[in-house]
């Protein structure tokens, strides 16, 4: 019986975090940074690919539709999407169980079918996240694109890391 | 054996990669309507081992399986990423790694139903655990069982279970399965909630030896003290480590890359302090209170005596079984529900142990910032009310701590 009235006791205590209401206190975070800026050159070959489409994909846990941007390589093949901020709107339990979680995909179409340049990841609204650098730079050559698995079309890209990136070991 | 843990950077790292899942996941779902969910959790299979290679964390490509699982409350359900598995490299080639996501607040709110829908569900080995956690956790249970046993002839010789948060919680019940099926098993859980009730963590620490454990906790943290007893943490002793955050209780602390960013710098798991799991005399503890004085509102030492404190009573009272498996953490949510059952007995059991009840009320009303009362107005009331106000304090105490810290996580 005294377990039971404990039990019941905790059930009772225990939604007290979810009443607290949601929208009466929340605070509105800006310049949370989503995706630092890019830097990337495409070769085919060896030799600068002009004119062609690039696009960022950056789909980020507090929007429910992913951005997409758009450009195309210069004359030497390369091409730069700007850094990304965004905000939000954050209550009791969005501060206390969100994780920031944010893909940056880079992908360039290549006769109907995207190819996946760069896969990016952001656990933190922090600088120099995703390489340990400013930007993210890549450099790719279209003779490395394939079917990885036989499912997800890809080209294995070169990325720039930090010094301290690259030396970093977890064992 | 200590070799046998992974180290607390790697931990970290995976821990906070699995939240890529949810979000590889739900991605190639909203782009490939009509698709098998075996199709899309290839295609977010394929992606992640990718992504977990741009990152430079060490697991194989080959092997790389997401999990599929359901969160929400009744009939709510969202079919989402909640983690993955993979061999791990070099000497552990034959190690594999379970990891777990935690509740991830988006546009979305399913996942907090996990959290809400509480009450008792029978887990692994027949234990009463968390019917939301349980719930998430039978939904991808099938996957997990085909892939071990895919292993066949490669028998990991462990497999590592971990997560943050929710995903701590899951990563217990994976645990407690594999261990029951003759797997080696190391569990790491960071900020996690309680899982079971009691006879759960009794459980759960006779099957996984405490070295094998590794539960980081950190006292400002609000989360691995919910939900209230009867349940109760899995672990104690040697294998439960405190980060320090600051001196107040604040769900900044709960976070990854905020509370628990040190394990992201640290290559040994002794470069955290292991919970005090020593009974300290009422002399002790009398200094204790008397050092720490008056005006400590919100403060986590007065918190952490406050749950000593508690503890020696329930001693005394005859309560030592709920010592032993709550350990030292034993602080507000904890202190508040025991206390509702055993103080009001200990109050007229001896002038001693109603005095130290008189101390754990103050303090708790210092705590809240509020005047203290005389013992003459110790009624049940009072004592209810007491605790109830603390309850709520507490909660109270996270959001402001959110209300003050506006600036980017």
């Amino acid at each position: 019986m005294r377990f039971r009235n404990l039990a019941l006791f905790a059930l009772a205590c225990t939604p007290f975090l979810l009443l607290i209401p949601q929208g009466a206190h929340a605070v509105r975070q800006d310049n949370l940074i989503l995706s630092s800026a890019v830097e990337g050159q495409i070769l085919d070959h060896g030799k600068p690919v002009a004119g062609l489409k690039v696009q960022r994909i950056i789909s980020w846990n507090m929007e429910a539709e992913p951005r997409t941007e758009i450009t195309s390589t210069d004359k030497e093949g390369r091409f730069q999407f700007p850094e990304v901020r965004g905000a939000a709107d954050f209550g009791f339990l969005a501060k206390l169980f969100h994780v920031p979680t944010v893909s940056i995909d880079i992908t360039v179409p290549i006769k109907g079918v995207d190819y996946l340049a760069y896969i990016g990841g952001r656990s933190s609204y922090k600088e120099n996240v995703e390489t340990g650098l400013p930007q993210i730079r890549i450099k790719c050559d279209l003779k490395n694109k394939y079917m990885d698995d036989g499912i997800l079309p890809v080209i294995d890209c070169e990325v720039e890391k930090s010094e301290e990136r690259k030396n970093f070991k977890y064992e | 054996m200590s070799n046998l843990l992974l180290p607390p950077n790697l931990v970290h790292a995976l821990s906070d990669f699995v939240y890529q899942a949810d979000r590889t996941f739900r991605t190639f779902k909203d782009a490939n309507p009509g698709k098998s969910d075996s199709h899309i959790s290839n295609l977010s299979s394929v992606k992640l081992r990718r992504e977990a290679k741009e990152r430079d964390i060490p697991v194989q490509s080959v092997g790389f399986n997401t999990l599929a699982g359901k969160s929400g409350l009744f009939n709510i359900d969202l079919l989402s990423g909640f983690g993955f598995v993979a061999h791990g490299t070099g000497s552990r080639a034959n190690e594999l790694i379970l990891v777990t996501r935690g509740t991830n607040f988006q546009h979305n709110k399913f996942d907090l139903a996990t959290n809400a829908n509480i009450g008792y569900g029978i887990g692994p080995r027949g234990n009463v655990v968390h019917r939301g956690f349980l719930k998430t956790f039978k939904s991808y249970q099938n996957q997990l069982v085909n892939f071990v046993s895919q292993s066949g002839a490669k028998r990991p010789n462990t497999i590592h279970c971990m997560g943050h948060s929710l995903g701590g919680a899951l990563a217990n019940l994976n645990a407690c399965m594999l261990r029951d099926a003759g797997f080696n098993v190391c569990l790491y859980t960071i900020g996690a909630p309680r899982v079971g009730i009691v006879s759960y963590a009794q459980d759960m620490t006779r099957q996984v030896a405490p070295s094998q454990i590794r539960r980081i906790a950190n006292p400002c943290d609000p989360v691995p003290m919910v939900p209230l007893f009867p349940y109760a943490h899995a672990s104690r002793g040697p294998s439960e480590l405190l980060i320090q955050h600051g001196e107040k209780v604040g769900i900044d602390a709960h976070l990854l890359h905020s509370g628990y960013s040190k394990m992201a710098h640290s290559s040994s798991w002794s470069d955290f302090a292991p919970m005090q799991n020593v009974l300290q005399s009422h002399a002790d503890l009398a200094r204790e209170f008397a050092r720490i004085g008056g005006g400590n509102m919100f403060n986590t030492k007065l918190l952490e005596l406050i749950g000593k404190l508690t503890r020696r009573v329930l001693l005394n009272m005859g309560y030592a079984y709920l010592v032993t498996v709550q350990g030292s953490l034993s602080m507000a949510f904890t202190a508040v529900d025991l206390l509702a059952e055993v103080l009001v007995k200990a109050v007229n059991a001896s002038k001693l142990l109603a005095d130290d009840v008189f101390t754990i009320v103050n303090s708790m009303l210092d705590f809240m910032g509020r005047a203290p009362i005389n013992s003459t107005a110790m009624t049940i009331q009072t004592l209810h009310w007491v605790l109830g106000q603390f309850s709520t304090e507490m909660a109270g105490r996270a959001e402001q701590a959110m209300l003050k810290a506006q600036k980017p996580i």
